[in-house]
Order: C-alpha cells, then sequence, then structure tokens
C-alpha cells in the first residue's frame, strides 16, 4: 500500500467515522474508497465492514441505558441478528466476484434511496403501527432477511432496522434506536468474524480506515452541536448518488 | 505437480502444455517494481500467498492471496513493490485468444487447498472458466489495434509515421499516449522485447535475439529485459 492510497483510507475513515456518529450511511463512502484503493470487490466490502464496525459497537455501547431489559422476544431477536450476519457473510464469500461486482451499483442505489427516503420510510411505519404488536416469530422473520443483507453489504441496515423495529416494537423511539444499534453491532460482529476467519480481509487497508474511523467517530460526538446532522445526510445522498452513477458506468458499461 | 523454490527473480519455465505459453514463478519477500510492460500473451496472475499491486490504466489494482487476476494481451501494466512478507505468486501466460477484453480479478481459494503446489491442468481450468463467462469478442480491429501492429511492425520513424497520418510529431505521440498509454517510442521497445522474448523461448542465442529484435547489443537487451521481465535473458534462456 503506497502513502497515498493510505492517505485516501485515513481520510474515508475519519469521514465514515464522522458521518456514522452524525447522520449514519459511512459505507455509501468507505467502501467506495476501499475499491479506490485497488481491492477486489468481495474483499473491499469485507475490509470495510471491519473497518467500520467499532462505529456500530460504540454507538451501542453509549445508549445500553436505554437497552430494552433482556425479554425472551429481545434474547430472540439478537440470535436472529447473529444468525442474519452469519448468513449474509457466508453468501457473499460463496459467490463469485462477478456475481458480486455486477448487483454492486444496485446495492449502492439501494441504500442511497433508503436514506434519502428514511423519513418517509419513518413516518409511514408509524402511521401504520396496529394496536397489537406483531408475533415474536413474524417479527424475527422480517428482521432475519434484514440481518441477512446487513452481513452481505451492510448500507442502510439501520434504517431498515428502525423502519422494521417501529412496526413491531412499542412506541419508545430511544428505546428503538438502542436496540437498532445493538442488533447492528451483533449483525456487524457475526460477519466480521466470518470474514476474519475465512481471510478475506486486507489488513493494511483495514488498519488504514479503522484508525481514520475511530478518530472521526470520536470527532463526530464533539461535533455533534456544531455540525447539522441534516447537512450531513444531505451530503450522504449526493455521495451516495454520484457513486451509483461512477460504478454503474465501470461496472454495467 | 509444481514446487516453487525460494527466489529473488522471476522463474520462467515452459511447460510443454498447449494452451500455456510459459509459467513465471516468485516465492519469497515481496516482488520488486518493474517497467511498465506488456504482454503479446494473456497474462494470468495467481496469488497464493502474500499479495501483488499493479499500476493499470492510471489506478493501483492490488491482488490479495486467493486471487487471480487477468491481463488481456497488449494491455500496459507496471508491477509494483509490496512489501508483504511472504509471496508467493505464479503468472501463467496463455495464447491471447483466451483473452478477456479487460482487467479483471477472481477468487480461486477453493480451488487448491495446498499452498504452493499447484498443476498446469488446474490453471488452465481456471484460464477456461474466465473466458467461458466472458462474451466472445471476435476481434480488436479497433483503432488502438491498427495502431499498435503499425507501430510494432514497420521500423519507420516516428515524425515519418505522425507526417504519414495528417499528424504533428507531438500531436501523434498524445494520440499514441492516450491509445497504449506509452509514448511511441517506449511502444516499440516494448514490442521488441516481447519479440526478444518469444526468440528465446524458441532457442535462439541472446546476441541472435538481440539482433534480430533490434536491439544495438546484447547488454542493452539484457539491461531493459532485467528492469522489465524482473529476469536475465540468459537466465530466461537456459530455464
Amino acid at each position: 500500500m503506497d502513502v497515498q492510497t493510505g492517505a485516501l483510507l485515513l481520510t474515508a475513515g475519519v469521514a465514515g467515522g464522522l458521518i456514522n456518529a452524525l447522520a449514519g450511511g459511512a459505507t455509501l463512502i468507505t467502501f467506495p474508497a476501499m475499491l479506490a484503493a485497488g481491492l477486489p470487490a468481495v474483499t473491499a466490502n469485507a475490509s470495510n465492514a471491519v473497518a467500520i464496525s467499532p462505529g456500530h459497537l460504540i454507538a451501542a455501547l453509549a445508549d445500553r441505558g436505554k437497552l430494552p431489559p433482556p425479554s425472551p422476544r429481545a434474547i430472540v431477536f439478537v440470535l436472529v441478528a447473529l444468525l442474519g450476519g452469519t448468513v449474509g457473510a457466508i453468501v457473499l464469500l460463496r459467490l463469485p466476484e462477478r456475481l458480486f461486482t455486477l448487483p454492486v451499483p444496485a446495492l449502492i442505489a439501494f441504500a442511497t434511496l433508503l436514506f434519502a427516503c428514511a423519513p418517509q420510510i419513518q413516518s409511514w411505519t408509524v402511521k401504520h403501527r396496529k394496536a397489537a404488536l406483531p408475533s415474536t416469530g413474524y417479527s424475527g422473520a422480517v428482521l432475519g432477511l434484514a440481518c441477512v443483507y446487513g452481513g452481505f453489504f451492510g448500507a442502510g441496515l439501520g434504517v431498515i432496522l428502525t423502519a422494521v423495529l417501529s412496526i413491531t416494537e412499542s412506541n419508545d423511539i430511544r428505546a428503538i434506536k438502542a436496540l437498532k444499534n445493538l442488533l447492528a453491532t451483533c449483525v456487524s460482529c457475526a460477519a466480521t468474524l466470518i470474514f476474519i476467519m475465512q481471510g478475506t480481509v486486507r489488513w493494511p487497508e483495514t488498519g488504514a480506515m479503522l484508525v481514520g474511523a475511530i478518530i472521526g467517530g470520536y470527532a463526530g460526538g464533539h461535533l455533534i452541536r456544531i455540525l447539522p446532522g441534516q447537512l450531513v445526510r444531505q451530503f450522504v445522498i449526493v455521495a451516495g448518488a454520484a457513486m451509483t452513477v461512477i460504478y454503474a458506468a465501470r461496472y454495467w458499461f | 505437480m509444481t514446487r516453487l523454490a525460494p527466489t529473488t527473480t522471476w522463474k520462467y519455465r515452459r511447460t510443454g502444455i498447449a494452451g500455456i505459453v510459459e509459467l513465471a514463478s516468485w516465492r519469497g519477500a515481496g516482488p520488486l517494481g518493474l517497467k511498465p510492460h506488456f504482454h503479446d500473451e494473456t497474462q494470468i496472475v495467481l496469488v497464493l500467498a502474500g499479495s501483488r499491486t499493479f499500476r493499470i490504466d492510471g489506478a493501483t489494482v492490488t491482488v490479495p492471496a486467493g486471487h487471480a487476476a487477468f491481463i488481456p494481451a497488449g494491455m500496459l501494466h507496471a508491477p509494483m513493490a509490496t512489501s508483504d512478507a511472504d509471496t508467493v505468486c505464479l503468472n501463467a501466460y496463455v495464447p491471447a485468444s483466451h483473452s478477456p477484453s479487460t482487467f479483471r480479478i477472481s477468487r480461486i481459494t477453493r480451488r487448491w487447498q495446498t499452498t504452493g503446489s499447484i498443476s498446469p491442468e488446474q490453471i488452465l481450468e481456471i484460464a477456461d472458466d474466465i473466458a467461458s463467462r466472458e462474451h466472445v469478442h471476435v476481434s480488436t480491429t479497433s483503432d488502438k489495434a491498427k495502431l499498435s501492429d503499425g507501430l510494432a511492425e514497420s521500423a519507420e520513424r516516428i515524425g515519418k509515421m505522425a507526417a504519414r497520418l495528417g499528424r504533428s510529431r507531438e500531436g501523434f505521440t498524445r494520440m499514441v499516449k492516450r491509445q497504449l498509454g506509452v509514448a511511441p517510442h517506449a511502444f516499440r521497445v516494448l514490442a521488441r522485447l516481447n519479440l526478444a522474448r518469444r526468440l528465446l523461448r524458441q532457442g535462439s542465442p541472446i546476441a541472435v535475439a538481440a539482433a534480430e529484435a533490434g536491439f544495438s547489443d546484447q547488454s542493452h537487451l539484457t539491461r531493459l529485459f532485467r528492469r522489465t521481465f524482473g529476469t536475465t535473458p540468459g537466465v530466461y534462456w537456459r530455464d
């Protein structure tokens, strides 16, 4: 890895850490940075997942006071997240390189749309909440699908989890956010473990981004009063749209 | 089976198997950087341990262990020095008809378990696998192919060639750089190095290969050959 690539990954890591602390959606910046560093797509995806995983963990720890008590329902959800993340990671590693690069532009576009429409999705889910909560089995199945996606690609997992939990859980948004962070951490830990065990992670690149992400995440905690989250969100959406176009041009045409 | 011994230069070897022109292997500390070059054959870079890094088309590309990279015939690439302590790499040169149209990387981890040991049949299998996934592109009768053939096959002076195409020498140089990645003269040198390599492979003595490929003397060929292909013509010829 040369100095230029290292600087790129470190910078992307700082940006990713900041973005995750303020608005979410860092993968839309950091995954393309891993590709730009010259890594093959599957390796880039796995390395990226490892590099930004501490962000989820820190968010979950910061919010641990708001976590629901360990009810059977919560325990089932955690197990589902661990299993979903594992399955998603294994699917990714089983897939030939070409079958992953083909949908990459669509995956980036999908995640960008999720971020752009997050407020609408959120208000829709609140409106459609039923009086009675769905059964644990049904909720777990929907969550499981989301977590498989999370282990596979991961961008926008937070938005999906928040939307699903808003429908399946009771009304406290802080509790939902805390549970979301816990589940995202489980998905990311399970997937990360698989990637590391299978030797898919390129450590020099991952290390550079990891250091950046920790700096960015720490700075983000202090900048939260200065940098408006809305502005960061708009930046992520614009960047995601640009990445969609760039990678569609590269992989499809 | 092919056992790879530790190396400090690239070790070339003919296989005697139809479909693989030759093999080159590296085992040891990360390979040295080499000058930008291309081959008349498609190059398959199989990385078994460590990693390889190339500059291609102005971008850096890393090929981690467990991956194969396909460099189409005629594509300019510059191997870069890597810091990985232990790198095991096998390059296979296969006829250009096997060529994918673009540089690409695929994973090969599951194809063999024992690091450092791979049979030519397995390499062919990987090459066929990639070729079969590709839309068959019949020919590359692009401007690019015409330009490279014109440059490689005639000894016409660059200035004259430019004038014949109705361009200034500078304009012609810019066009060649854009299309082929290097200036006209550098391109010719690379084409002649490929010719010399082919002649040596066929058994020509070094002095004869140097003269036939248009190098002023044997030491000129040796110097460029080593910087470009990572071994000397003498060692290449003996192996």
